[in-house]
């Protein structure tokens, strides 16, 4: 199989065999002709450390055939380096290439560390280092296209998250408004919760905790309960707000209120019949919060009914917890 | 359903995933030493890795792991696969870890290898920060998992725990982890992404591994381990009816995040976890077990599938995490497992005598 495109020769290169298959005797992957092809140039490549355009076709190929090869990346960007410095290269070529190959394979996770290395460049090379003439746009949108096909893409979402670092989004007002609505989208999408919980708390340069966003969250968080009173991931955003209230003395009384609510106010000797309002999440936030006031008797007593009754599967855990008291 | 499983059923599976391997495993032609330390870890845990294999053969399997080893003037390391170069760049640590977990299924000696060179390799990769990356060139791959490989390695060839912080720099490794751990007491990847069983599994074990785990408070962390185990009931009945991501076939089961599917790899990362931390009975056992041995056994073809779903092929990964799992639940047909080094018991038991 030849490595020859209309665009790029490669006569003068003699590629490196992949690999003699009698080497092979744990694991021997069925290779095709093109995987043997490639990889024998892109060694051969390697080792001349040719940088050049032809190389970074291979390099791409290569890339879509084991994008968990991890010295192709490496490569990559050498490749990139070099040629931005002596040709007439565009890097906005690159970033569509990286929104590609994000697209056409979900799983390639690799895509997204690559991109930020990117966009470094970019604004090193082409914004004279200044990340405010960085057009912000592009990047909410590949993520938004991403994230539309697999809501809870770990890797998509940890992209984002270097993103809000990298340009200083915290609390910003589109951001927020982003995270607000893919909650109302699916209010048990726990990788929005999460994305909420950094850009509002995750700033490692602030060390105080803002007591006007503690209150709004606290409002904002009851009402996504009310909307659903058992979805555990905004009884854990809940039961962090709470935490961080009681770290700076700030008032409980909302929190512990929404808490009764669905826990402390039910009969507890009549639950079955009213299942609508009962919440074992609540029950969980109401022993912590017994635990502030200092009463293990009646949190021994909620920990009882969690494990006989209504959160069975974790009979273990709630009576390890009884003996901690 | 009497519990028990059919270890020959298992055991070809894995003899599958150790000899031929279909085109569609070109993308993971990076990750084969980890598919060959899956495997061979399965089988011995199923007692049938010397039955399977004769000793010209496994000498033949040790051969081919060292094949993969590059020694320069300072470092040494295993690279991935033979598709690599053999310079500097090609050594990773997860390929070094993978390599001598093997060698150590297989009973090798360690002869063949250079321990100050490795250990020289693990050190430069410890980024200033605390963490690990996964080479010596690598400028991406940095995140939790490579702490875990880096931690494992050293325990490996450094016997000593105490000595262990000659190669790596404890204090600060052991600040990087613990910045991880989120607001729901689970770690992530890396600080402020998503809690992730898997990372939590690697942030235990590399504590362990480091002899740091009983200095911070456990309390968060367990109650992030024990609520990944599902269940479905009358008092929380809209989160079946609601959640798209919810299957009663999921009930005992256990998932990696947040309303999201049981999956038969996060039952081993929650239990090994926990059986770190001597706490594996906190969950409930009887699930587990029903939850592997009749919801993701693959009864066709043997192995474990990834979830529930009936279209699944079984993976390596998988099927031996499956297997891991079975053993931390004490299921009478799979020997112990090390949670530690995540290989065999009889593996650990050779380690200790090397």
């Amino acid at each position: 199989m030849t490595m020859n495109t209309e665009e790029y020769n490669f006569d003068d290169i003699t590629p490196v065999p992949v690999i003699d298959d009698n080497d092979v005797v744990l694991c021997k992957i069925m290779y095709t002709e093109e995987f043997k092809t490639v990889f024998g140039y892109l060694r051969a490549l390697l080792l001349k450390k040719e940088l050049s355009e032809r190389a970074l076709y291979v390099a791409c190929r290569a890339i879509e055939l084991v994008p968990a090869h991890y010295t192709v990346w490496e490569y990559k960007l050498d490749i990139v380096k070099k040629l931005i410095e002596t040709e007439n290269f565009n890097l906005s070529d690159e970033l569509k290439w990286c929104s590609n190959t994000a697209i056409n394979n979900q799983k390639n996770y690799q895509i997204w560390h690559y991109r930020e290395m990117i966009i470094e460049l970019i604004i090193k090379k082409e914004l004279d280092g200044d990340k405010s003439q960085y057009d912000l746009e592009k990047e909410r949108e590949i993520v938004g296209t991403m994230l539309e096909k697999d809501e809870k893409n770990y890797h998509v979402w940890s992209y984002k998250r270097w993103f809000v670092q990298y340009f200083s989004l915290f609390n910003d007002e589109t951001e927020l408004e982003y995270a607000t609505k893919l909650i109302q989208d699916d209010i048990r999408n726990n990788s929005a919760w999460n994305f909420r919980h950094f850009l509002l708390f995750g700033n490692p340069e602030i060390k105080t905790i803002s007591t006007d966003v503690l209150s709004s969250e606290i409002n904002f968080t009851i009402k996504m309960i009310e909307l659903s009173i058992t979805n555990p991931s905004s009884w854990n955003y809940m039961k962090s707000l709470y935490d961080m209230s009681i770290n700076v003395n700030y008032d409980v009384t909302d929190i512990e209120k929404i808490v009764y609510k669905f826990s402390a106010d039910l009969d507890i000797s009549k639950l079955d019949q009213n299942i609508e309002r009962v919440s074992i999440p609540a029950f969980e936030l109401l022993s912590t919060i017994y635990g502030t006031q200092g009463l293990s008797d009646k949190q021994r007593e909620i920990f009882t009914l969690l494990g006989e009754r209504l959160d069975p599967i974790r009979k273990n855990y709630w009576a390890y917890k009884s003996t901690l008291l | 359903m009497d519990g028990l499983i059919n270890v020959k059923m298992h055991t070809m599976c894995h003899k599958r995933f150790l000899s031929l391997l279909p085109s569609k495993y070109q993308s993971e032609d990076s990750n084969k030493l980890a598919i060959a330390y899956f495997s061979l870890a399965s089988l011995q845990l199923l007692n049938t890795l010397e039955t399977s294999f004769t000793v010209e053969e496994r000498q033949k399997f040790i051969d081919f792991i060292y094949s993969h080893l590059i020694t320069t003037d300072e470092y040494s390391g295993f690279c991935g696969s033979l598709i690599y170069n053999k310079t500097e760049e090609s050594m990773e640590l997860a390929a070094t870890c993978f390599s001598l977990q093997c060698l150590l299924i297989l009973k090798d000696n360690f002869k063949r290898i250079n321990r100050r060179k490795i250990l020289n390799f693990v050190k430069a990769c410890q980024l200033s920060n605390g963490g690990f990356t996964n080479g010596l060139l690598s400028k991406y791959v940095k995140d939790l998992r490579y702490v875990m490989i880096a931690t494992t390695i050293s325990r490996i060839l450094v016997k000593d725990r105490s000595k262990v912080g000659e190669i790596i720099d404890i204090p600060k490794l052991y600040s990087f982890i613990l910045q991880l751990q989120s607001y729901d007491g689970g770690f992530s990847m890396y600080p402020g992404d998503e809690s992730h069983c898997g990372m939590v599994f690697c942030a235990v074990d590399s504590l362990f591994n480091i002899n740091q785990i009983n200095k911070f408070n456990h309390k968060l962390l367990l109650d992030f381990l024990t609520h990944r185990q599902i269940d479905f009931n009358t008092f929380n009945k809209p989160e079946y009816d609601w959640n798209e991501y919810a299957d009663m076939e999921d009930i005992g089961g256990f998932n990696g995040r947040l309303n999201k599917y049981g999956d038969t790899c996060y039952v081993f990362w929650s239990l090994a976890s926990l059986k770190l931390l001597s706490l594996e009975n906190i969950v409930n056992t009887e699930k587990a077990l029903d939850f592997l041995l009749n919801k993701t056994q693959n009864f066709k073809m043997g192995g474990f599938n990834k979830t529930t779903d009936p279209d699944e092929f079984p993976d390596p990964m998988h099927s031996f995490l499956g297997l891991c799992a079975l053993s931390i639940l004490n299921h009478e047909q799979v020997s112990q497992l090390n949670c530690q080094l995540v290989i065999p018991q009889l593996s650990y038991e050779h380690w200790l005598t090397l």
